[in-house]
């Protein structure tokens, strides 16, 4: 027994608790390429650039825009003049029937350089090569940009599985779902043994 | 032997030392390793894709953020209702908010105890003795009336020393 104030006893309890060594490297070799985290290099380095880098994009842009015009006034008449279109051959706009699309969704949640997503990438891709014959359909929802979470939802919206994104997910974790019944039947993370969401997978297979 | 991954570089002791201090604070509120390293690695990219300022503020106030999308059902980080005690408590000097508080504890028993309270309870002791934040500061960081954060203060240090005299029960 030992008589401090509670302020000791706090420093002692959260100060013996450390993230994993390794853990703090990836993140640091996530926040600087160079593998050199140094927060107040990187603070001066933004503050003193970021002017400089928007006087840049400004002359460039208005640079393009002028080359552009002048380009433009430039060009005979006759060349403006639109064409008809016409239709591409071999493209039939009808609409994706996904009615005949398995039951089964595999989905691996990713963030480039997502540390847990780099851990379960090889047992996707395992799953994959695995499963490539069976009615399965493997799909990654990328978190990365604004741009590929929309393609993503894109893709789970096709698939009739878009309520599946408004869930909690994390990068990193793999869902075996059940399109159909909207279950989920098997969760892996990089905890977990990939051998969870085989069973899951042989279970539900015809 | 284990091998080290090619991409991981060196650190500096201060980039290495904010985020020591994130996960302690992440670990504060989950009181779970697991969760709090997920926590933390979750703030973290998220200040990386804001392009946020690397300071201990932005990095908390991240995981304090990420905590409440993950774990709160609600949605909000709230102190709880407070009981007249704890509201009209005379204002401690903030210098004093957790040093004049002594308590009898055996080794490992903190841990059990923190368990019992509420993860507001815990992030404020934890920021009030570890990071020694004023009571402005936590209040300016959680959001919450400077008042308010003494109340909780207060009702956390009631039920740890109540937890610990009954032996890690509540």
């Amino acid at each position: 027994m030992s008589t401090r104030t509670l302020k000791d006893h706090l420093v002692e309890h959260y100060g013996g608790m450390d993230l994993p060594p390794q853990v703090v490297r990836r993140l640091g070799a996530l926040a600087d390429a160079e593998g050199e985290a140094d927060v107040s290099h990187k603070l001066a380095l933004r503050s003193r650039w970021t002017p400089v880098g928007v006087a840049v994009c400004i002359v460039l842009l208005a640079t393009s825009v002028g080359l552009q015009v002048y380009q433009m006034a430039r060009r005979p008449a006759a060349l403006l003049v639109q064409r008809p279109a016409e239709p591409v051959s071999g493209w039939r706009a009808e609409p994706v029937d996904s009615g005949g699309a398995p039951r089964l969704v595999a989905v691996k949640f990713h963030i480039d350089g997502c540390p847990y997503a780099a851990e379960t990438a090889p047992l996707f891709a395992a799953l994959i090569d695995k499963y490539a014959e069976k009615p399965v359909v493997f799909a990654k929802y990328d978190m990365t940009t604004p741009a590929r979470m929309a393609q993503s939802k894109n893709l789970a919206r096709a698939l009739g599985v878009e309520w599946l994104y408004e869930g909690a997910y994390q990068s990193g974790m793999i869902e075996l779902v059940d399109r159909e019944s909207g279950q989920v039947l098997a969760k892996v993370t990089k905890r977990n043994e990939l051998e969870t969401i085989e069973q899951a997978l042989d279970q539900a297979l015809p | 032997m284990a091998t080290q991954e090619p991409l991981m570089g060196p650190v500096s002791n201060e980039f290495r030392d904010l985020v020591q201090r994130g996960y302690r604070f992440a670990l504060s509120l989950t009181h779970d390793a697991e969760r709090a390293e997920e926590l933390v690695q979750d703030a973290w990219f998220a200040v990386l894709r804001r392009q946020g300022p690397w300071n201990r503020g932005y990095l908390f106030t991240t995981i304090r953020n990420r905590f409440i999308d993950r774990y709160r059902r609600s949605g909000v980080f709230s102190p709880g209702p407070l009981d007249a005690e704890a509201v009209e408590a005379p204002v401690q000097p903030e210098r004093d908010l957790l040093v004049a508080d002594r308590i009898e504890l055996s080794n490992g028993a903190l841990g059990p105890a923190l368990g019992n309270l509420s993860a507001e309870e815990r992030a404020v002791l934890y920021l009030a003795g570890v990071e020694d934040f004023s009571a402005q500061g936590i209040a300016d960081l959680l959001h919450w009336p400077r008042g308010t954060v003494l109340g909780v203060m207060r009702r956390a240090k009631t039920k740890l020393r109540r937890t610990i005299e009954n032996g890690s029960k509540p």
